[in-house]
């Protein structure tokens, strides 16, 4: 039993952290999220060279030397760029979760609150949005948008919305019908209070755990706008930009495209596998 | 006597089944048909029916957690039945509700302190520390200490968690409680816990119950008086004591055979009736107990039974009792 | 004394959960005689269900785990039994009914389908045979329309009809014993009663054994020719039914007894003060003695152990005369 002088938010922290921590798959995925946030976090540190300067005599090295991962054709040093690359696409996925988690957050506990007319409209209104790929609604945003990080950024949001909307209000569903609720209605709470103080705590593990399985989406999409050239751009060290441009070379400078993708592989499956992992830590009925 | 704190006359609640999307073939479920109810300032009503009797529903309309059809429910001189949005929250904000499972009545991301307060927050009667030292002396009223207050329900026993139901009732000083099945998800030397704890609250506090509950020996235990329920409608209304020696419907005859008794000297045949409870869909025509009924007569597959006054506050809807 | 048909014998088992090991079951043991309703009572989490299921050996596993004691039926371990010998009992010599049929009842095939493939299953017999027997056993659990009954699915049944469609499925291959976990707590008191006159009359005419899990005194009081009294994982106390609603021995059974309400009219209700401790980290000695009114310093150190009071009558109990150690 952790000490009872502890916030109780904290406590119940304290023993999801324990929990997750005897999980094999957690401890996994947590390990490489953790590894990677290390990574962006220490990468003006770490990083032997500076992410953008030029230098042209050293360009196309391949990996071996000063160059753990090689160079890119303006000789900049693609180890330095991937490590401040993680910096990017991890600000990209958590703002990306946030904006669209804290919508569709709120409004399918709306939603599926008030339930009738509203949420039949709301709901039809994000089924047209599913319907289309999510990338190529990205897609069609971020060009409509014009090229640039933040239109990148917005236009993956928007097509995460109904992700969260969606999976909030089948929760929401099931909590406006518990007698908590009930007991609050009778005591005088309006739709607001029971909303804020019920609805959406309720849902809160749910939505932490599409928020981890989506961000390796999200840092996806985004590094696929970036790659067509509708993100970030040069000299901006992203990973799917700088994929883009080792594209050109991956016959013969194989590590130029490489070193980048590997990192959007191991950073998506890392939040996929913690996600899983945090999914079933979270279910009550095995918590209890 | 002055008049009731709460009178409820008549009323009615259906719901539409199936059918759906494009409204085709609608049937009613009627839940409640016609119930009348009244109840005094500190006085506890029992209201006993089997699955799909209707009580819940009648206790849910009476809170206004449901729309009745029709009907009129008459709060301390307030008539409640079409009042909406903040005039229904002033006049309600007297009454107070306990459910069944102590599991989900109380939101598991809330602590003990914010979910027992949350009346007077939600009314603007406290803020503040005071909340909070009023959430702990209603949770002391019930036999739990202040260290509770920072806790979160998962980490209470069933009992416990009703106890602190019933600190959040009583938070605010209510007229009337409706109890819906307070104790039937709790063991039995529990429940004595729960009930007697209830009892001393009323005697202190002077607060009027609505029991609503399947099981009748609690309900005898609680209970001045009993209405008791059948498919909607309360088929007999009756001091304990009188219901319990003289039960008049068949229905509640055979309730009280079913009971079994905790004797084993007292063995008898349990089967007192055949079948199940029938669905509230499709109601038989006449006296709605006459298909299981072991005194039916012809008249009751045809005819709706009248009321008949017994004795005093004994009431009974059934032919065998109307004279003629 | 004639042997039993079944003797559960030290019996412990134990759940892993997040918090630690949760001992379920400490060394229970208990009997049910040829052609008895024998009750198995006890509060929630007391491990009476666990208990019931362990002799069918259905207790999922991990978390849960049998880490002792013997389950003796018709003079075999079920414990040391092949996977594929306890396969072949089940449903066959030993049945079991639950609290919620539906769960039990496959929604996508009628109920003739599952009878008639519970019987195929352990007998072997045509259709036709199956099917006289399904009407059979139909008839034996006063379900009116058998052949009606036969053609529908679970979900067009009533709870009560489901129950009934349930022990006449479970009895079908004619078992000797029947475990039914509270099988009439999901269903009204009118539909109760009927379940459990049905049980009755099985028992005393086709000398069926049946060990009836339950935490209703009064259930046990109408149907049970004995009792055993559970609490937080332990047998504490073993009697006919007459003499443990007459002279309960043990303070948590005279507990339980008095604090059913309706016996002794108004005023306040004998409530056991406390509740039942966690089975993670249960306190030495006797597992009652923090909520017992009369517990002395033995009941803090050692566990008692069962002894006779009067025949058939076994308390397990430190302040008992002459209980607590042998």
């Amino acid at each position: 039993m952790p000490p009872r002088t502890l916030h109780p938010a904290l406590r119940e922290l304290a023993l999801t952290v324990r929990i997750l921590s005897r999980n094999p798959s957690a401890v996994m995925g947590g390990t490489i999220i953790a590894a990677m946030v290390f990574l962006a976090l220490f990468a003006p540190l770490l990083a032997p060279y500076d992410p953008v300067r030029l230098s042209l005599p050293d360009r196309l090295l391949p990996p071996g030397g000063g160059h753990f991962f090689g160079t890119d054709e303006l000789g900049r040093d693609i180890f330095t760029r991937v490590l401040y690359g993680a910096r990017i696409s991890l600000s990209i996925g958590l703002l990306v979760i946030s904006v669209a988690g804290g919508i569709g957050a709120l409004i399918g506990a709306t939603s599926g609150y008030f339930g009738g007319k509203i949420d039949s409209v709301v709901m039809r209104v994000m089924d047209v949005i599913l319907s289309f790929p999510s990338l190529v609604l990205a897609l069609a945003l971020a060009a409509a948008l014009g090229p640039s990080l933040v239109n990148a950024i917005f236009a993956t949001a928007f097509v995460m919305i109904p992700k969260f909307a969606r999976m909030v209000r089948g929760e929401a569903l099931a909590v406006r019908e518990m007698p908590f609720v009930a007991a609050s209605r009778v005591a005088g709470a309006g739709h607001g209070f029971i909303i804020r103080r019920h609805i959406l705590p309720n849902c809160l593990n749910s939505a932490i755990v599409l928020a981890t399985l989506t961000l390796g989406d999200a840092i996806l999409i985004a590094a696929s706008l970036s790659f067509i050239g509708l993100g970030a751009q040069p000299p901006t060290p992203e990973w799917g930009a700088m994929i883009a441009s080792g594209r050109k070379f991956l016959m013969d400078q194989w590590w130029y495209a490489t070193f980048p993708g590997l990192f959007i592989l191991a950073t998506v499956i890392g939040f996929n596998i913690f996600g899983d992992a945090l999914r079933d830590v979270l279910d009550p009925r095995i918590r209890r | 006597m002055s008049e009731p704190l709460l009178l409820v006359a008549n009323l009615c609640k259906a719901f539409p089944l199936g059918g759906g999307f494009f409204g085709g073939g609608k049937r009613l479920l009627k839940a409640v048909d016609g119930v009348d109810l009244s109840l005094s300032r500190g006085e506890t009503l029992g209201l006993v029916g089997e699955s799909g009797s209707g009580k819940s529903t009648v206790g849910n309309c009476i809170l206004r957690l449901l729309d009745p059809d029709s009907g009129s429910i008459a709060f301390d001189g307030v008539e409640l039945a079409e009042l909406t949005g903040q005039a229904l929250i002033k006049a309600r904000a007297r009454m107070q509700v306990v459910f069944q499972d102590p599991q989900s009545s109380l939101d598991p991301r809330m602590t003990v302190g914010g979910i027992v307060s949350l009346p007077l927050r939600v009314q603007g009667r406290a803020r503040g520390r005071e909340l909070r030292e009023r959430a702990a002396a209603a949770l002391s009223e019930v036999g739990l200490g202040p260290e509770c207050l920072d806790r979160y329900p998962h980490e209470f026993s069933g009992g416990q968690r009703q106890r602190i139901g019933l600190a959040r009732a009583l938070v605010a000083d209510p007229a009337f409680v409706v109890m819906d099945e307070p104790t039937s998800a709790l063991d039995v030397s529990v429940q004595a816990q729960i009930l007697n704890l209830m009892a001393g609250l009323q005697q202190r506090r002077g607060h009027a119950y609505l029991f609503i509950s399947h099981d009748l020996t609690v309900v005898r235990h609680v209970s001045r008086r009993i209405a008791v329920m059948y498919l909607g409608a309360i088929i007999e209304t009756a001091p304990t004591d009188a219901l319990f020696t003289h039960p008049a419907h068949p229905y509640t005859r055979a309730l009280l055979a079913s009971v079994p008794l905790p004797d084993p000297r007292k063995r008898r045949n349990l089967a007192r009736l055949t079948g199940d409870v029938p669905s509230p869909v499709d109601l038989p025509p006449g006296c709605r107990f006459h298909p299981r009924c072991p005194e039916a007569m012809a008249v009751c597959a045809c005819e709706a039974p009248p009321k008949v006054s017994l004795a005093a506050g004994h009431d009974v809807v059934c032919h065998l009792h109307s004279s003629g | 004394m004639p042997t039993p048909l079944l003797h559960v014998r030290d019996l412990s088992v134990s759940f892993a959960t997040y918090q630690g090991r949760a001992m379920v079951l400490d060394r229970a043991s208990l009997s049910v005689n040829r052609g008895e309703i024998m009750g198995l009572v006890g509060e929630t989490g007391c491990g009476k269900s666990v208990l019931s299921r362990a002799v069918l050996r259905i207790i999922p596993s991990p978390p849960g785990r049998i880490d002792g004691g013997e389950i003796v039926f018709e003079g075999r371990d079920l414990l040391t039994l092949p996977k594929k010998a306890m396969r072949a009992l089940r449903g066959d010599r030993i049945s079991m009914i639950f609290q919620e049929p539906m769960s039990s009842l496959n929604p996508v095939y009628t109920v003739g389908n599952q009878m008639r493939e519970v019987i195929r299953a352990h007998r072997e017999v045509s259709r036709a045979e199956a099917q006289a027997v399904c009407l059979e056993m139909l008839e034996a659990v006063r379900l009116p329309e058998p052949g009606t009954v036969l053609a529908a699915y679970p979900h067009e049944l009533s709870g009560g009809m489901r129950q009934r469609v349930m022990i006449a499925m479970e009895l079908s291959c004619r078992p000797a014993l029947l475990l039914a976990d509270e099988p009439t707590t999901a269903l009204d008191v009118t539909v109760q009663g009927q379940i459990l006159a049905i049980l009755a009359e099985l028992s005393a005419r086709e000398g069926l054994s049946i060990l009836l899990v339950t935490h209703d005194m009064g259930v046990v009081a109408q149907i049970c020719s004995r009792v055993a009294v559970m609490y937080a994982g332990q047998v504490v106390e073993v009697a006919d039914v007459e003499s443990l609603f007459a002279r309960p021995a043990h303070p948590y059974t005279r507990g339980l007894i008095a604090s059913i309400p309706g016996r002794a009219g108004e005023g306040d209700l004998y409530a056991i003060p406390g509740s039942v401790p966690s089975p993670i980290d249960p306190p030495p000695g006797c597992r009652f003695h923090s909520r017992c009114t009369q517990s002395g310093p033995d009941c803090r150190r050692a566990v008692p152990e069962m002894v006779l009071v009067a025949p058939d009558h076994a308390v397990a109990c430190h302040q008992c005369p002459g209980g607590g150690r042998p």
